[in-house]
């Protein structure tokens, strides 16, 4: 019932996804645990802007995003100089924007996690011997499991939800950007309502199984969803 | 060791203690700055200025020694502190939550340790053994008693072998007789290993029985530091321990059929004390290994000690001690040195200003040896207690 072009939507999407979730995982873990230690009185400041994503209409984000990606911007200029080709409109580009739109999804889990992790674990493994890395892999990865599926989760849950960004960004290139929602939304417009209910069902479907396992995993009550606003 | 200590508005501390001194005290009242103290000497406050020299001389010229060649002295000892950089003093600390990693059962906590085990490592057997966890080992974190678990910290530490081990309250969630079992078992250990040891404890009696030296910290500064019987003369002089303890040493009597009473006798000077329990016996802190068995070849040579606290001791002014007089069995000649009126003993009850609600600290002396006796100011002026008196002390002990 579905076609090609809609299997290739599902495919990107989720290479999207999960590209984005990895890359938040290893930039935003160091992130979230300096913040969990770091005092300043510019913390709220510094907090705020990297909640920002969660407020924002998407839109607003995505013209910003549009502006820095455009090859007259530093920004866009730079990566042109660097791959040969444009930010705006590529697959890379819809990487970065969806980096920056699941950001809060994977900090606020993190962050929460490690200030609620009792940091005398930490010193206790210091003492024993452990140097930074192993303290991390061996002790607090562990410790935090709950927290980082939570926040693997809703970024990839996040980034397969996205519309506005993309649809600011990314344009419609099958098969480079055109992601789901949008191919959703491009089947609506041409009153092509089976395949847009096929779509819709299967999201629905997909981001209600993936919630469920999130809500088994973080079984504590779930605590790290309280400090997120939707 | 060595110690000088500064932590901005919190600690200000300073104490220099003789090498020997295996196993260090720390005391004082709650919110002086213990722990702080701790976590700073192993290096856990990063806005600490901190220089300690934990074995002093004695550590400095071995590894100076192992540096080499004697020619060439100024080479050798900078040898010898890139040495010290390279190879630092490993400390561990043991807190009173006793930490133990959740994700991973006993077992797997041990394991843990000993992937950095040092040279002073204890096998995992040993280490069990000595705390008294062996049945634990493949228990789940959750499923330990508040004492079971700081039992298996304990013993995580020894199975990683540090050379400075604190210990924070550690053994707060043991009754008694458990924890003088296995502080006597820590400090042959200690001993033996040449770990040195310093332990935070609100227990006067088991820092006065175990410890070589004491350390008293009073609002983040160090009050004294320096011997049990000197830190604890200077502590009951200023009233800072409501029940000051004093330490008797003397000859363990062994066991024999003709007395078939349960006491330890411990022969003082010529008179025999009898203690039900907690004597340590300074045979067990032989740092021999031929001896750790404690089988000692001449038995009648083994010293003991005993705790006494001045709660516990009464004052008598009939000196005929060799007449049992009291169902009290302990009785030794003593001489009055001083009589201390700490404030913080005084009774605050603006309604009366009656002098005989209040008690006074008497220190007394046996030879060498130093007993405190808390007494009512009313007993003093009865007895017409001074110095210089000779009196006998009657007590009782656990």
């Amino acid at each position: 019932m579905l076609e090609s072009s809609a299997f290739a939507a599902v495919g990107l999407t989720l290479k999207l996804a999960f590209l984005t979730s990895l890359l938040l995982m290893l930039l935003v873990t160091p992130l979230a645990w300096k913040l969990a230690t770091w005092q300043h009185k510019l913390k709220p400041v510094f907090m705020s802007v990297l909640a920002l994503p969660l407020v924002l209409p998407p839109t607003v984000l995505g013209f910003y995003l549009l502006v820095a990606f455009s090859p007259q911007s530093p920004v866009g200029e730079g990566w042109q100089w660097l791959t040969g080709h444009q930010l705006a409109f590529s697959f890379e580009g819809l990487v970065i924007g969806s980096f920056i739109y699941s950001l809060p999804f994977a900090l606020q889990p993190l962050y929460s996690g490690f200030t609620q992790l009792d940091k005398r674990y930490v010193e206790v493994a210091h003492s024993l011997g452990f140097g930074k890395i192993e303290t991390f892999f061996r002790i607090i990865l562990p410790l935090c499991k709950a927290p980082f599926i939570v926040a693997f989760g809703l970024s990839f849950a996040h980034t397969i939800g996205e519309f506005g960004v993309v649809l600011m960004i990314g344009g419609n290139i099958p098969g480079e950007t055109q992601v789901l929602s949008i191919a959703l939304y491009e089947h609506v417009e041409a009153l092509e309502y089976g395949q847009a209910h096929a779509l819709s069902f299967g999201l629905l479907l997909f981001s209600f199984l993936l919630l469920t396992l999130l809500y088994r995993f973080n079984g504590k009550g779930g605590q790290a969803w309280s400090s997120i606003s939707r | 060791m060595e110690f000088n200590i500064s932590l901005v508005n919190r600690i200000s501390a300073k104490a220099v203690l003789p090498d020997s001194m295996q196993v260090v005290g720390i005391t004082g009242p709650s919110g002086a700055g213990k722990s702080s103290l701790l976590r700073a000497l192993a290096g856990f406050e990063p806005e600490a200025t901190v220089s300690v020299n934990w074995f002093g001389e004695g550590a400095k010229s071995i590894a100076t020694a192992k540096a080499g060649s004697a020619t060439k002295t100024v080479n050798a000892i900078s040898a010898c502190n890139a040495k010290n950089a390279l190879a630092p003093v490993r400390v561990g600390l043991v807190f009173q939550q006793p930490m133990l990693f959740p994700h991973v059962n006993v077992k797997g906590n041990l394991a843990l340790a000993q992937r950095h085990a040092g040279s002073k490592a204890l096998a995992v057997e040993h280490a069990l053994a000595g705390c008294e966890c062996e049945h634990l080992l493949h228990k789940s974190i959750d499923s330990l008693s508040g004492g079971e678990a700081q039992r298996v910290a304990l013993a995580r530490a020894l199975v990683n072998g540090p050379d400075v081990l604190m210990l924070d309250e550690s053994l707060s969630a043991l009754d008694a007789t458990l924890r003088s079992k296995i502080l006597r078992f820590l400090v042959k250990t200690c001993g033996r290993l040449n770990i040195k040891l310093i332990m935070v404890s609100h227990d006067v009696q088991d820092l006065a029985l175990f410890c070589d030296g004491l350390i008293s910290v009073e609002d983040g500064a160090v009050d004294a530091a320096g011997s049990v019987a000197y830190v604890m003369a200077k502590i009951a002089s200023q009233g800072s321990v409501e029940n000051p303890c004093a330490i008797l040493e003397g000859e363990i009597i062994p066991h024999s059929d003709d007395f078939p009473h349960p006491f330890t006798r411990l022969n003082v000077s010529g008179n025999i004390l009898y203690a039900k329990a907690t004597v340590q016996s300074d045979n067990e802190r032989n740092t021999n290994n031929n001896t750790e068995q404690g089988l000692d070849s001449n038995p009648r040579q083994a010293r003991g000690k005993i705790a006494v606290f001045a709660s516990e001791v009464s004052i008598d002014t009939n000196t005929q001690v060799n007449v049992p007089s009291s169902s009290i069995l302990n009785a030794l000649p003593c001489e009055v040195v001083k009589i201390y009126y700490p404030e913080t003993l005084q009774y605050n009850n603006p309604q009366s200003n009656s002098q005989q609600l209040q008690t006074a600290i008497v220190m007394l002396s046996h030879g060498a040896q130093t007993l405190y006796a808390r007494v009512s100011t009313l007993s003093i002026e009865r007895l017409k207690l001074e110095p210089g008196l000779s009196v006998v002390a009657r007590f009782k002990l656990q």
